[in-house]
């Protein structure tokens, strides 16, 4: 049987939290790989392994966001019915979201803490050109100007080919969302921006504040949009501080 | 496939590959993407294999639908001279 999620930060104590993580558009879940042990003890990282990727290579990527969110609920409903923290880069950080509307219209609120790192929020048009309806040479060329791939990846022609349809499923999704639900979440939401972020900027993720009902900050950190692959020991100082404040919050 | 039987020196040989990409957990089931490979470093793998094994005995398509160690070993042996696979 295949493992559908990734497990890390192993010793699982008894008051370890679940934090799911999500990556940007066709990203692997293995960028979660060393959080467990950055983040300590306390935190169970399970990075989301969608279809179309890792170990799930030769699954169809998904095109719509119920058959997503579906899709997620079937492989960490275990994680999400406990209380556990939501974390998503970019395409990630949608997915994350719209994760916690679909938990919540189950009735459940366990979800502790919601943070969406360089992902504009819902209400903020796409400001982008779409790239998802490019043809493949056109596509490929609007990735290498993102800077996310790996120039050795990017320069494969066969590795590409076969991650393509995967890439460009996520942009999709990432492209067409909107505000789906006009309805504000019971979690807090902390926003990760990076300030040197070609894509994303303060106006693009101030309206996030419009979407719970409990605590909200943004946080700015150094470096640009792919720093979490760059410099991940930064992102998770920053979730660290970001919890304990939650943690402050709860025992009050 | 030519030779579908396993071939334990090209397991052996994987294992070791896998231990130097920094994959997980290892043992002829692991999977070389649920121990954490990235497209990075299967590109990394490919060339290693490439260049022990001669140019093309791992497709990449053949890594993404086959990708455990025992897998990768079969199509290593099937795609590779008869003298290296015995080696």
């Amino acid at each position: 049987m295949k493992t559908n999620t990734l497990t890390r930060s192993l010793p699982r104590e008894r008051e370890a939290i679940s934090m799911i993580c999500f990556p940007y558009a066709g990203g692997n879940p293995s960028i979660f790989q060393d959080w467990g042990r950055f983040l300590g003890s306390g935190f169970e990282v399970v990075a989301a392994t969608l279809p179309g990727r890792s170990s799930r290579m030769t699954e169809k990527p998904l095109t719509s966001w119920q058959d997503l969110l579906d899709d997620t609920w079937h492989h960490l409903q275990q994680h999400l019915e406990n209380p556990h923290i939501l974390f998503g880069h970019s395409f990630g950080g949608r997915a994350a979201y719209e994760l916690l509307h679909y938990i919540e219209r189950r009735g459940l609120r366990t979800t502790t803490q919601l943070i969406v790192s360089g992902c504009r929020s819902p209400q903020y048009c796409q400001n982008q050109p779409m790239m998802h309806p490019l043809s493949d040479g056109a596509f490929l060329s609007a990735i290498k100007t993102m800077n996310g791939t790996p120039k050795a990846v990017l320069e494969h022609p066969e590795i590409m080919k076969l991650l393509l349809p995967t890439i460009r499923a996520d942009m999709m999704l990432s492209e067409i969302w909107t505000d789906y639900h006009n309805s504000k979440t019971h979690a807090p939401i902390s926003v990760i921006l990076g300030r040197d972020d070609p894509i994303e900027s303060r106006a693009s993720v101030v309206g996030w504040k419009e979407f719970t009902h409990a605590a909200f900050e943004i946080v700015e950190i150094d470096g640009g949009h792919f720093n979490i692959d760059e410099e991940p020991q930064d992102y998770t100082a920053v979730i660290t501080d970001i919890l304990e404040k939650t943690h402050a919050r709860n025992n009050i | 496939m030519q030779n579908e039987a396993p071939n334990p020196e090209i397991e052996d040989w994987v294992i070791q590959a896998f231990i130097d990409l920094g994959i997980d957990s290892i043992g002829p089931e692991t999977d070389f993407f649920a121990g954490g490979g990235s497209s990075l470093t299967a590109i990394k793998l490919i060339s290693k294999v490439d260049q022990e094994f001669g140019e093309y005995a791992l497709p990449p398509v053949d890594l993404f639908e086959r990708p455990t160690v025992a897998q990768i070993a079969v199509t290593i042996g099937a795609n590779c001279a008869p003298e290296r696979a015995s080696a």
